[in-house]
């Protein structure tokens, strides 16, 4: 026992075959688990070029070798397939109880191939597997779903399941599991809908070993006190989760504003804030499996129009509802978050998407009778109404299900969509925040702040303070955080204990629980592995170049701290890709290749 | 001049922004918030000899980070504006 079943279940949903297969060893020691792991099955057995909502993509889902494990936040597991919103290698981690389940029963990983002609899930019930009939659950909620799912197979079965908007094949519908955690960008729900399974369930009774227990404990041991003793993990994010960002974001002068066209300081973001949240709304904090943190939020709206109860939102869809929106009521962003866990899509996208209709709408590029309505920034009745309507495939809704990019590139103005690779950016304006422009112009997934979370250096100090408005060096520690962050999506644990932990406690988990002996360095250049192979399956599926929306690179802020800077990318990317050993286009060179046993 | 407070802060001053004195500096701003507010501020926002600032403390001036400033001898005008974060992070 070293972390691993030993064991991934090969699920053909055309023929409806199901094949318990030993897991590939060798790659696993190279690749670690989860997102890396589950990527390298996925290039090993895809087509770059295929059509991600066609039968020759396929739908993974690995766990890691500390997933369900002693190790803190160890709740994570990687949903990987080619991502239809941006043609990218698609990979998006999620928390809650499902990956450990998955363990539980004995399995490492599912790969999910084929298209089922009617509705189906997969029942796990340790050594019992099954397809079975899922056409009455077809159309449901994933509230709905999962309740339905627990009555039948029991109570203490784990759901991963679509909502209607992955059934629908919205471009940005996310796994749902534990009814409010997401595998949520990039569309991965919508290649599940494609396939016409709606849910996993699963149940374990096994247990998952370590190589070497006693020294497990100890570096589990001491990363748990490490984190508990953190100022942002042991006490901040447990009293005001993700949303806490809002005003120090802002007053950074990074708070993109009216899908950033009216820069990045928000003058009422204190009402959208998480002291705001925590002050009002919040009922309790909630943590998912493992954790020792605690940022989950369950929120109540106790009356008026948006009168609700759920979970979050997270400081990215408070942005998205909110600031993006020129949206300051709590209420009504909490409500659109809430719509996003019940029908199972993905807050980010869908609040940039509205934000970028609102703008198109007001310089008079979408009419009223494309819409419907009048789209006005400011207007949170709408917003709300926008929600709803995509959630339910409805009107205008169908278009906003598309995603930002390909709705204004319909109107003509494809420079309005404030994505990368077609995915929406988050909460952090790479005009104010300089390295964050870069992290998103390389990500290999489009759009994204959870890649190498430059925000951290840059604005909150950790691990240690960079200026957000210059660009030196901030090549060299994003690379060092994308490859950090392949390796921690990987092993199977929260990227939130980053915050307080690094390689070497990520490290000392991973070799005791592995029964390995490389170094600290050794196993960092596993997350420089997984990275390269991502990119080299973007290239080969020819997504487009490394590069942000052209209002960042020429349009100054008009306000704030940063007042009259653009992202400088091309003085950074030149030398990132100098120190990822890439050429001068962003191709890994035959010498990387090389070195990395690619 | 301005300060504002966030998260647990201000449960610590009991306000989310006061006009406060001009003070010429962070240092002297510093000690007199923590002179205003009491002992739990001062525990964040200063070492314990009262040189430094706090490792566990986020100050900006007019959104500006001290560290990227002159840290905590940052010289200040009566319009700037003060933001004082604990440590924070989310995403």
């Amino acid at each position: 026992m070293n972390g691993y079943t030993g064991t991934i279940l090969r699920v053909n949903l055309e023929n409806k075959t199901i094949v318990k297969e030993p897991l590939n060893r060798k790659a696993a020691e190279d690749f670690v688990g989860a997102r890396g792991l589950g990527t390298k099955y996925f290039c090993d057995e895809v087509d770059p070029k295929a059509d991600a909502l066609g039968p020759d993509n396929k739908l993974i889902f690995m766990t890691g070798p500390l997933t369900g494990t002693a190790a803190c936040c160890s709740g994570r597991y990687e949903v990987v397939a080619k991502a239809p919103l941006t043609g990218t290698i698609g990979a998006a981690n999620s928390g809650g109880h499902f990956g450990p389940e998955l363990k539980y029963a004995g399995y490492d990983g599912i790969i999910f191939e084929g298209v089922s002609d009617t509705p189906v899930y997969l029942y796990i019930n340790d050594d019992k597997v099954e397809l079975r009939d899922a056409s009455h659950l077809w159309g449901k909620t994933v509230f709905e779903a999962t309740d339905e799912l627990n009555k039948d197979c029991g109570a203490s079965f784990r759901v991963a399941c679509i909502g209607p908007t992955g059934e629908n094949l919205c471009l940005y519908a996310g796994v749902m599991n534990d009814k409010h955690r997401a595998a949520g960008r990039g569309g991965l729900g919508a290649v599940m809908g494609s396939k016409k399974l709606k849910a996993v369930v699963v149940k374990g009774t096994g247990s998952i070993g370590v190589a070497r227990p006693e020294g497990f404990m100890a570096a589990m041991e001491n990363a748990r006190n490490v984190l508990k003793a953190h100022p942002v993990t042991g006490e901040g994010l447990a009293a005001y989760g993700t949303e806490i960002l809002v005003n120090i974001i802002n007053e950074t002068g990074g708070l993109p504003l009216r899908n950033g066209r009216d820069g990045a300081v928000y003058a009422d973001a204190d009402n959208i804030s998480g002291e705001t949240l925590a002050e009002k709304y919040l009922v309790r904090n909630k943590g998912c499996f493992g954790c020792c943190i605690g940022c989950g939020r369950v929120v109540r709206i106790p009356d008026g129009p948006f009168k609700s109860f759920g979970e979050g939102p997270e400081y990215e869809a408070g942005w998205s509802f909110g600031a993006d929106c020129g949206i300051d009521d709590l209420e009504a962003v909490c409500k659109a978050n809430f719509i996003c866990n019940e029908y199972g899509f993905d807050p980010i996208t869908l609040g940039a998407t509205i934000a970028c209709a609102m703008e198109l709408y007001e310089a008079g590029y979408l009419t009223e009778e494309e819409t419907g309505m009048p789209i006005r920034f400011g207007d949170a009745h709408t917003m709300v109404k926008l929600a709803e309507m995509t959630a339910k495939n409805e009107g205008f809704g169908k278009e906003l299900a598309q995603g930002s990019y390909r709705l204004a590139e319909k109107c003509g103005h494809p420079e309005l969509s404030m994505s990368v690779k077609k995915q929406e950016m988050p909460a952090y304006d790479g005009r104010a925040l300089q390295g964050i422009g870069l992290e998103y112009a390389t990500s290999n997934r489009g759009g994204c702040h959870v890649r190498g979370y430059m925000t951290s250096p840059e604005v909150l100090g950790l691990p240690t303070k960079m200026d957000p408005l210059v660009t030196e060096g901030k090549a060299g520690m994003l690379k060092v955080f994308q490859d950090l962050t392949a390796l921690i999506d990987s092993v199977g644990i929260c990227l939130f204990t980053s915050f307080a932990i690094g390689l070497p406690e990520v490290a000392a988990q991973y070799r005791e629980a592995v029964g390995s002996d490389e170094s600290d360095a050794d196993i960092l250049l596993k997350g420089e592995r997984v990275w390269n192979l991502e990119k080299r399956f973007n290239i080969a599926a020819g997504v487009e170049k490394d590069t942000l929306p052209p209002r960042l690179l020429r349009e100054e802020l008009p306000d704030g701290p940063a007042k009259g800077k653009v992202n400088e990318l091309h003085t950074m990317l030149e030398e990132y890709y100098q120190l990822r050993g890439w050429d001068s286009e962003g191709v890994p060179t035959a010498d990387k290749v090389k070195e990395l046993g690619l | 001049m301005q300060v504002k407070f966030f998260a647990y802060l201000r449960e610590y001053t009991g306000c989310k922004a006061v006009n406060f004195p001009y003070e010429k500096d962070i240092y002297h701003l510093a000690h007199a918030l923590c002179a205003r507010y009491g002992e739990k501020l001062r525990n964040k926002m200063l070492t314990e000899d009262g040189e430094q600032l706090g490792e566990e403390i986020i100050i900006l001036v007019n959104g500006r980070h001290v560290e990227h400033l002159d840290g905590i001898h940052t010289k200040l005008v009566p319009e700037d504006v003060v933001s004082i974060f604990p440590v924070v992070a989310g995403g």
